[in-house]
């Protein structure tokens, strides 16, 4: 990434915005949506707010024009240049100006207003290009972009993390495991950091999610790069510092929990009805949110692991299974402190606390290897 | 600053001026209307006699100063390395910008050479090269042809921008044609 010279940047973090005028192509509500989802991609990773007027000044003014629009730099007809925007400052400074000349559309058929407009907004927030083809602020339009699973580029994200810093950190985010990780920037988890840990691990259809705060790294056995997305690129409705997670594979269901709710999602999908309360599964009112779950293909059970015990579900029966809490100690042998995360593979359990990792074999009853958290994402 | 980068041809026919030049000079920057105007030797003229009237030469070609309005920033130090510049005429000036094709003219392939030496004009008044922006796309007309660079290969250095052109075939028929050197 790069910035202006001299780094402009809003000294402020509430910034306005106005749409002057609306493009003949598209419904104005559409064009409303677009901007307002391309403002959301920065604002996610930093602490910047954004709210629309609809008359007089505003630090950043939207606007469609052809050729010669009354900044000295003209737009060209169809094609080449397709939209141009301001560094931060007052006046035109921070403005982004769109081609009119250019056939907007909302989808991919045209050309794509919340791709080119969320690249704009980056120089109104005081980006630059970056000669990085996979990230948001590289020049060229990407016609290849898959509109449903956008996110930014670590390149991005670092960019407009050096101006404004990452996102106001969550309060009820756990405070009991501080973790101490630095560089690169707040609220961006290196996956070589060796005191990483995670919030919630799961599988997916075959791969690994693990999840920290807004982020979740995707690793397939078959691709050896490990993905990083941000959550809400694949789960728009989740919340950022997850507790748990762990997939019902009969079911094709991943649960997702954080504090005393919990989410069921089928690929994409968030399942109708849910969030519901954790209660509903037969937890007592004395447990407020779960450290760890992990299912058992076998016998078609999940355990909850909550501060130093554990309880037991019965997915068919759909019921807390009785004899429950127990030891977590008791019944996994060497697993002796609190559980961050947890997941099952290849017929072992692997349990998370802080940065190392304990491989448990369940049927040997035992811990089998101690290794660090990030060792699956090839470190 | 967001661009689609153009086919050549399309370069050519949209551009009032296409040269060949050296960029000679250091950049200066006007900071009244903010911009930026490199000195540079024109060293051949494919395109824009007529436009440029009377003033036979072109010394300077001139840029927004910033990159996020699209403003075209020159990298190279070489100052004998000669580039092909299309651009258009402003109150007189040459302008560019960052979606504008401006290449060395050693990284051209010998059909892009070819083309905008002599070829693509042929194209320009009755065919068209039609950007496929999403598949599936389809031509709206015969002298459209199709141009998929960016599906096939995810850059504009794609085949067809390197070494096809779109010309007529026949009378209202137009189709990608090679402009590379044929094999004996």
């Amino acid at each position: 990434f790069t910035t202006f010279p001299g780094m402009p940047k809003w000294r402020k973090t509430h910034l306005t915005y106005r749409i002057m005028n609306y493009t003949p192509d598209l419904p104005r509500d559409a064009v409303d949506s677009a901007i307002e989802k391309a403002l959301n991609v920065w604002k996610e990773v930093t602490p910047l707010t954004f709210s629309r007027t609809d008359e007089g000044e505003a630090d950043i003014k939207i606007s469609f024009a052809v050729r010669d629009h009354g900044d000295f730099n003209p737009f060209d007809g169809p094609g080449n240049v397709l939209g141009h925007a301001y560094p931060p400052g007052p006046g035109i400074y921070g403005d982004a100006h769109f081609d009119d000349d250019e056939q907007w559309t909302s989808d991919t058929s045209g050309t794509n207003l919340f791709l080119v407009a969320a690249h704009e907004l980056g120089h109104s927030l005081g980006l630059f290009h970056s000669a990085d083809p996979s990230a948001l602020m590289y020049p060229v339009y990407n016609v290849l972009a898959d509109l449903a699973r956008f996110h930014l580029s670590q390149d991005d994200v670092n960019g407009i993390q050096s101006l404004y810093g990452g996102p106001p950190s969550d309060s009820s985010n756990d405070p009991v495991v501080p973790t101490e990780s630095v560089p690169p920037g707040p609220g961006t988890p290196a996956a070589c950091d060796p005191t990483l840990s995670f919030d919630a691990i799961s599988t997916l259809r075959g791969e690994f999610l693990f999840f920290k705060d807004r982020h979740f790294w995707r690793k397939s056995l078959r691709t050896l790069e490990p993905g990083f997305y941000l959550i809400s690129s694949f789960w728009p409705s989740l919340p950022s510092g997850l507790d748990a997670a762990y997939e019902e594979t009969s079911k094709d269901i991943v649960f997702i929990f954080k504090g005393n709710q919990f989410w069921a999602m089928r690929g994409t999908e968030v399942q109708a009805g849910y969030p519901k309360g954790i209660h509903t599964l037969g937890f007592p009112p004395t447990v407020k949110k779960i450290d760890a779950a992990v299912f058992d293909k076998e016998k078609k059970k999940t355990y909850f692991f909550v501060g130093d015990k554990y309880w037991r579900f019965d997915e068919k029966r759909q019921s807390m299974e009785p004899g429950f809490p127990k030891q977590i100690a008791e019944d996994f042998p060497g697993v002796d402190s609190k559980v961050d995360a947890a997941f099952e593979a290849f017929g072992f359990y692997y349990f998370f606390n802080g940065s190392s990792q304990l491989e448990f074999d369940p049927n040997a009853k035992k811990v089998t290897h101690v290794l660090k958290s990030n060792s699956w994402l090839n470190c | 600053c967001t661009c689609a980068p153009p086919h050549p041809q399309t370069a050519l026919c949209n551009s009032q001026i296409v040269i060949r030049a050296k960029f000679v000079g250091t950049a200066e920057v006007n900071q009244t209307d903010l911009n930026r105007r490199y000195e540079i030797k024109m060293t051949k003229m494919f395109k824009g006699f007529s436009a440029l009237g009377n003033a036979s030469d072109i010394r300077f070609v001139d840029t927004p100063a910033l990159e996020s309005v699209c403003g075209y920033l020159h990298r190279s130090q070489n100052r004998s390395e000669e580039f092909l510049v299309a651009g258009n005429l402003r109150d007189g000036h040459l302008q560019i910008n960052t979606c504008s094709f401006v290449a060395p003219w050693s990284s051209l392939s010998t059909a892009q050479r070819r083309g905008f030496t002599k070829t693509y004009a042929a194209g320009c008044e009755g065919c068209t090269v039609f950007t496929c922006s999403s598949i599936p796309c389809k031509l709206q007309s015969d002298t459209h042809c199709l141009w998929t660079d960016h599906f096939l290969t995810g850059s504009d250095k794609g085949f067809q921008s390197r070494h096809l052109a779109c010309l007529p075939r026949e009378p209202g028929i137009c189709t990608w044609q090679s402009l590379r050197p044929r094999m004996a």
